[in-house]
């Protein structure tokens, strides 16, 4: 009898075909692997369902009506949502700031006077000046006002360009030179007639006074107060080569704050209101303190109490239950700092701000499962037949991984939420179901590298990155240098690429490698690493890793790259054997759930007689 | 920002007819990332003079402007000199943004003349600026 395993999962659906024998083991013939369509465990699964078992039975040279069973998975559908909430944000008082890299500023050192046109500088009656030079004015024509003003006696102590000119100013202005800040694109945005200070680090060098919020109180004789409100202007002036500050009148920009927001988790021993300026931990603490989850709830206005509406209102729309009956099953939350424009910030600049990504996991009954059977026999016209929980299959597909022995637990990381289940050695088995998965990496990817495409977001966790040294050289993210036989193309030179089969393909923005290689390795422990510790020990013998044996990674996710080994270094001090499983020995971390429906079933058959 | 003939530097062959504005711009450009240029006069194609010019350029990137207003630039790094840019008759904004260029890949920064160049293209400029463009996979 052929029969035919079916793993509805959140983003792919696979299949397994196997004869099967009474008493014999089953005989694995072909194996498929499809997008699902709609949200697991719903109607609209049926069409993911026939492509897969279409695809499965021509490659097993069979016709789909010769399957005598097809089993399903028993999963309710799950909908994980994710959402990013920022805690803090740099507003400037009293000061505006032009704070960037460009590449080549000119001069060195540092200028304080009053902002001026540098068609206006001999008008100037007051003391030092800034000379401000809009692009209209050519750099040979800037840089004679500016050396016609200084013969005259006016103090020009410094310079904000519009163009790219600093250097070819700065070597027509000869002598002691001054420090020039160039590629300021917003320079209609700098105050004219108001103290500011600029100032260009040597080569290899970073600004050290405007960073300083003490060297800005002396450069500008600050009081204590004062100071305090210019503190986030020298923050983010941090590690730059030049920087602009104009001190701006009192009031200018209000400093004001983000309500941070709070949520409220209702557990079965007790209900927890967590504000989310405590952090990831503080929410995560309370998540494990209250017990089983019976629904979170956020503040109304804040991003994370749209978030826990909109999860609920997608899974009511997709199985026809109303969302009132819907509750939130888990929550994890994580840390991140995401770069934030600065108010008061005159060339985009960006600080590093605190933020928290929440997932949440919407579970509904076991009824949209029988009904999902229901459809597809008629649609297939074969017996279908909801068998097993997901996390029973699933061990016994990862069993079929050689080298493997109960006790087993097996980690299936999937886009929204983690799966995790162990079986003893008396073949008893238990499970847990943890929100937070691979959109969440995503988020803290794209979130922190300042990347909001979500398919960049995708590549860049899947791939690896390298730098284009040059036409001939690629330096590879462990260092490793490459070098070409054909010139690369000339657009790549100088850029972080990705490492794709479609090529090397250039980064948005050029981050550091070691910034991308960072934020990506850093992201997956976090989600990845952090669920399925807390998965694992939920599962352990009196809560301790040490009692596990074998620990199976299942699942697309167990294909990454890099994640495998992530997790085995973090469990390695407990002594457990990790790693992705080989599910039949020839698919990998694929399949398994599939597998196990058909294993599932024979052994049951046998039992049964 | 002139150098003797032995120093580091960018070369810049140009042909006697070429634009003294095109020259100008470049050298701007050139002198605006630091790096050092020195100018040769000869003539030739603009893309036969980059290449010459690279080969013969301590750091390995030379440029050439010819009579009819091309401008190319070529790197020599590993055996035979490759031209990385080659566009007809930039305007002087473009020939700053070439010798910036050209600067940039003895910096080893990312080029910024190759988008000017592709937005003249796209507006169908007579001559067309050409880019040299290679597919290339990573693993």
């Amino acid at each position: 009898m052929f029969i035919a395993g079916v793993d509805i999962g959140n983003l792919t659906t696979e299949t397994a075909v196997a004869m099967v024998d009474p008493g014999t083991p089953p005989r694995f013939l072909a194996s498929s692997l499809v997008p699902t369509t709609g949200i697991k465990g719903t109607l609209a699964n049926v069409p993911g369902v026939q492509q897969g078992l279409a695809l499965a039975c021509e490659a097993a040279g069979i016709s789909l009506n010769r399957i005598g069973l097809v089993c399903i998975n028993q999963a309710a559908p799950v909908v994980a949502g994710v959402a990013m909430q920022a805690l803090t944000e740099t507003v400037l008082a009293d000061s505006a700031i032009a704070g960037h890299n460009p590449e080549t500023p000119g001069g060195e050192g540092l200028g304080v006077g009053v902002t001026t046109l540098v068609d206006r500088l001999l008008d100037a009656d007051h003391g030092p000046v800034i000379a401000v030079v809009p692009s209209t004015v050519p750099f040979e024509t800037a840089a004679r006002l500016i050396a016609t003003a200084k013969a005259q006696g006016v103090a020009v102590c410094g310079a904000i360009v519009q163009a790219d000119d600093g250097v070819l100013i700065a070597n027509r202005l000869g002598g002691a030179g001054i420090p020039i800040v160039d590629e300021v694109m917003a320079i209609e945005a700098i105050p004219l007639g108001q103290q500011a200070a600029v100032e260009v680090a040597p080569p290899g060098a970073t600004v050290q006074t405007l960073c300083n919020p003490y060297g800005l109180a002396t450069i500008f004789g600050l009081d204590a107060a004062t100071t305090a409100r210019l503190a986030p202007a020298a923050r983010a002036l941090t590690g730059l080569r030049s920087a602009v500050v104009v001190r701006l009148p009192a009031g200018k920009h209000q400093a004001r704050r983000i309500p941070a927001g709070a949520i409220t988790l209702v557990g079965e021993r007790a209900e927890r209101r967590v504000d989310l300026r405590a952090g990831a931990a503080a929410v995560m603490t309370a998540r494990e303190r209250i017990g089983r989850l019976h629904d979170v709830t956020g503040e109304p206005g804040s991003s994370a109490g749209a978030m826990f509406a909109r999860v609920k209102l997608e899974l009511s729309q997709a199985t026809g239950a109303p969302a009132s009956t819907l509750t939130i099953r888990d929550l994890f939350a994580a840390d991140l700092t995401v770069p934030q424009p600065v108010t008061g910030g005159l060339s985009n600049e960006v600080t590093q701000e605190r933020a928290v990504a929440l997932a949440a996991m919407v579970q509904t009954d076991q009824v949209t499962a029988e009904r999902l059977a229901q459809e597809l026999e008629q649609v297939l016209r074969v017996p279908v037949e909801c068998r097993g929980t997901e996390a029973e299959a699933g061990i016994l597909g990862a069993l079929t991984t050689p080298g493997t022995s109960t006790p087993i637990a097996v980690v299936d990381f999937g886009s929204g939420s983690t799966n995790a289940a162990r079986m003893q050695a008396d073949e008893h088995i238990a499970s847990i179901h943890c929100a937070g998965g691979g959109s969440m990496v995503n988020l803290i990817i794209g979130e922190e590298l300042g990347i909001a495409d979500e398919s960049w977001r995708e590549d860049l966790k899947r791939h690896r990155v390298a730098h284009v040294e040059d036409l001939f050289r690629i330096r590879h993210e462990d260092g490793t240098l490459q070098f070409t036989s054909e010139p690369l193309p000339a657009e790549l030179f100088g850029r972080t690429v990705l490492v794709s089969l479609a090529g090397y393909v250039p980064i948005p923005g050029n981050p550091p490698v070691e910034r991308v290689r960072q934020v990506r390795r850093s992201a997956k422990r976090r989600v990845f690493g952090t669920n399925a510790e807390r998965a694992l020990r939920h599962l352990a013998p009196g809560g301790n890793l040490r009692y596990l044996d074998f620990v199976v990674l299942a699942g697309g996710s167990a294909q990454d790259f890099e994640l495998p080994g992530l997790i085995a270094d973090q469990f390695a001090e407990h002594g457990i054997v990790v790693g992705a499983a080989n599910v039949r020995g020839e698919l990998g971390p694929r399949n398994a759930v599939a597998t196990g429906l058909v294993l599932l079933w024979a052994r049951q058959a046998t039992r049964s007689g | 920002m002139m150098t003797p003939a032995d120093a580091p530097a960018i070369i810049l062959r140009a042909h006697p007819g070429a634009p003294p504005g095109a020259i100008t711009a470049f050298a701007h450009g050139c002198e605006e990332m630091r790096v050092p240029l020195r100018i040769i006069i000869e003539d030739g194609a603009a893309s036969d003079l980059a290449e010459r010019a690279a080969q013969e350029s301590p750091l390995g990137v030379g440029a050439g402007i010819d009579d009819h207003g091309w401008l190319g630039i070529a790197v020599a790094r590993q055996g035979s000199p490759c031209l990385v840019l080659h566009c007809a008759q930039p305007d002087a904004a473009l020939c700053r943004l070439a010798g910036s260029d050209a600067g940039r890949l003895v910096l080893e920064l990312p080029l910024r003349a190759l988008a000017a160049c592709a937005a003249g293209q796209e507006r169908g400029s007579s001559g067309g600026g050409m880019l040299k463009r290679r597919e290339t996979r990573g693993d």
